[in-house]
């Protein structure tokens, strides 16, 4: 496309963006004298930034977010696509299936925090269990509709040059799907790494989220809002990826 | 003459998913294409000459009677039985090299093997200078071309073509049945094409086949006497158009009563 604007201006403009939005509004806040309790100045935040880097703090929380929200999200995928695929194909089960993916899929991840301390306790699986729940139902839909909306004529075109079921899953429908399935790994990512705050309500000792929760017990505002700047970059840098994924396998 | 496919009280039926209710598509079809002929089947739209050409590519089980190619039943598709579709069909992840090679890597042939027959296809329906195009970066007659370049790799001794040129515009067609005309010429090779135009029927076919409204029977078959390259405009041309029109619009008109009695 030649009306996209250039990397340099488009940088320039999200760092516009973020001194509008943010900077400008939250400095005026501070100006007028509200409570460091409230909302710390940007010196305060620095030092508690500087504080957490030199304990380790920040950059080991963010290391167990990021292997647990990973696993989580790879859990999903392993078990989401293959059941989706299979569902799109077959009408039965997917009338067996439907009821219970229709209602599950309302029930937020924060909902099974009780269920996860009380089947899993303190171990790893409950957290990885909420995170896996989160993206599960995120892709599992997409993938059904995107197995069901492959092109009858591709199917067809297959089998006239000699393609058996095996070569025809492999070589054709899941090429097909492929580029509907990466826009459901964005979405589903980005539904895992909101729900690790829930996820490290589950007895947690680590992680961003605990983090976050441990320190607005101990009213460190400082901490929970750096935690927040954390989840909210890591988050855009995934989706940026994701999106020059996308853009590899774009037909 | 040989047969080469072979329809005996072929009858089809199967149920409309929409509305429930089962419909006779094909009732006790007795027809025979012989070896090397190019076959047109019209008829008025819904009277089943696509879903008999899906049939005989094996896509379609048969309900009753017996359908044979070289006098042995169709089970199923098979590297046989080349098709071009009128959507082109083609795999958009694949470029036009790769789309032409599909059939051959099923078959294992080696890369270079698969590459030399590809190429060579490619060659053959003018795609010299897009073998590294996508689908998407090609116009409609091109990814036709594709289409029947991919057929051809296999080799097949029997081509089914259900209204390839149909969503072309009209220069493109025109030059697109000549080509698939001299490929025919220079092959001995059974083609088997559905059409809704008369024209392209008269202009492509040694015979046509008129099919009659739903449930689709053979009405008749019309033998071509003339010599290719046809003239569109000669006289004897037009003489051949009138009788084929004129049972086909018998049909166009019945479909249209029953269409409208079922409404």
């Amino acid at each position: 496309m030649s009306d996209r604007p250039n990397t340099a201006r488009v940088l320039a403009l999200g760092a516009l963006g973020v001194l509008l939005l943010i900077v400008v509004p939250w400095t005026l806040a501070v100006l007028s004298g509200v409570r460091p309790i409230i909302l710390p100045s940007g010196w305060q935040l620095l030092d508690a930034a500087d504080f957490l880097m030199r304990t380790d703090v920040l950059l080991h929380s963010t290391w167990v977010s990021l292997v647990r929200v990973n696993l989580g999200f790879l859990l999903a995928v392993v078990t989401a696509v293959p059941l989706g695929i299979v569902l799109g194909r077959s009408p039965l089960l997917f009338a067996a299936f439907e009821p219970v993916v229709e209602s599950f899929r309302f029930v937020i991840p924060f909902a099974w925090i009780p269920l996860a301390i009380l089947w899993f306790g303190t171990s790893e699986f409950g957290k990885l269990f909420i995170i896996w729940y989160a993206g599960f139902f995120v892709l599992l839909l997409p993938t059904i509709e995107a197995v069901q909306g492959i092109d009858k004529d591709l199917i067809a075109a297959a089998r006239t040059l000699g393609a058996t079921r095996w070569t025809i899953f492999w070589r054709v429908a899941f090429p097909a799907i492929v580029p509907d399935l990466l826009l459901a790994m964005r979405v589903a990512f980005a539904v895992c790494w909101i729900a690790i705050l829930a996820a490290e309500l589950v007895a947690s000792r680590a992680g961003l989220g605990y983090m976050i929760t441990d320190a607005r017990e101990l009213l460190q505002t400082e901490v929970v809002i750096i935690g927040m700047v954390v989840i909210g970059c890591i988050g855009a840098i995934y989706n940026a990826l994701f999106i020059r994924l996308q853009r590899l396998v774009q037909y | 003459m040989s047969h080469m496919i072979e329809a005996r009280q072929l009858t089809k039926r199967y149920v409309n998913e929409r509305t429930g209710r089962e419909v006779l598509a094909l009732d006790h079809v007795d027809f025979t294409i012989a070896a090397g002929e190019f076959l047109c089947l019209v008829g008025p739209s819904g009277c089943g000459k696509s879903t008999f050409l899906q049939m005989v590519a094996g896509l379609e089980q048969v309900t009753e009677g017996t359908l044979t190619i070289n006098g042995k039943p169709i089970a199923g598709p098979g590297a046989d039985r080349g098709m071009v579709f009128q959507s082109y069909a083609l795999f958009p992840w694949r470029n036009v090299i790769e789309n032409i090679r599909f059939g051959l890597e099923i078959k294992g042939l080696s890369k270079a093997e698969m590459n030399e027959i590809a190429h060579a296809a490619a060659h053959q329906v003018g795609l010299h200078g897009f073998e590294h195009a996508y689908p998407k970066e090609l116009s409609g007659g091109m990814k036709q071309r594709v289409g029947i370049a991919r057929a051809l790799a296999n080799d097949p001794p029997v081509l089914l073509m259900d209204e390839p040129f149909a969503a072309l515009d009209a220069q493109t067609r025109e030059m697109l049945q000549e080509e698939l005309l001299s490929l025919w010429q220079g092959a001995n090779r059974t083609v088997l094409f559905v059409t809704h135009s008369v024209q392209e029927a008269v202009y492509l076919g040694s015979r046509i086949a008129i099919m009659t409204a739903r449930p689709g029977r053979i009405k008749t078959v019309i033998d071509v006497g003339l010599q290719h390259p046809r003239d569109i405009t000669a006289a004897a041309f037009g003489e051949l158009m009138k009788p084929v029109y004129a049972a086909l619009k018998e049909e166009v008109l019945k479909a249209a009563v029953s269409a409208r009695a079922l409404a």
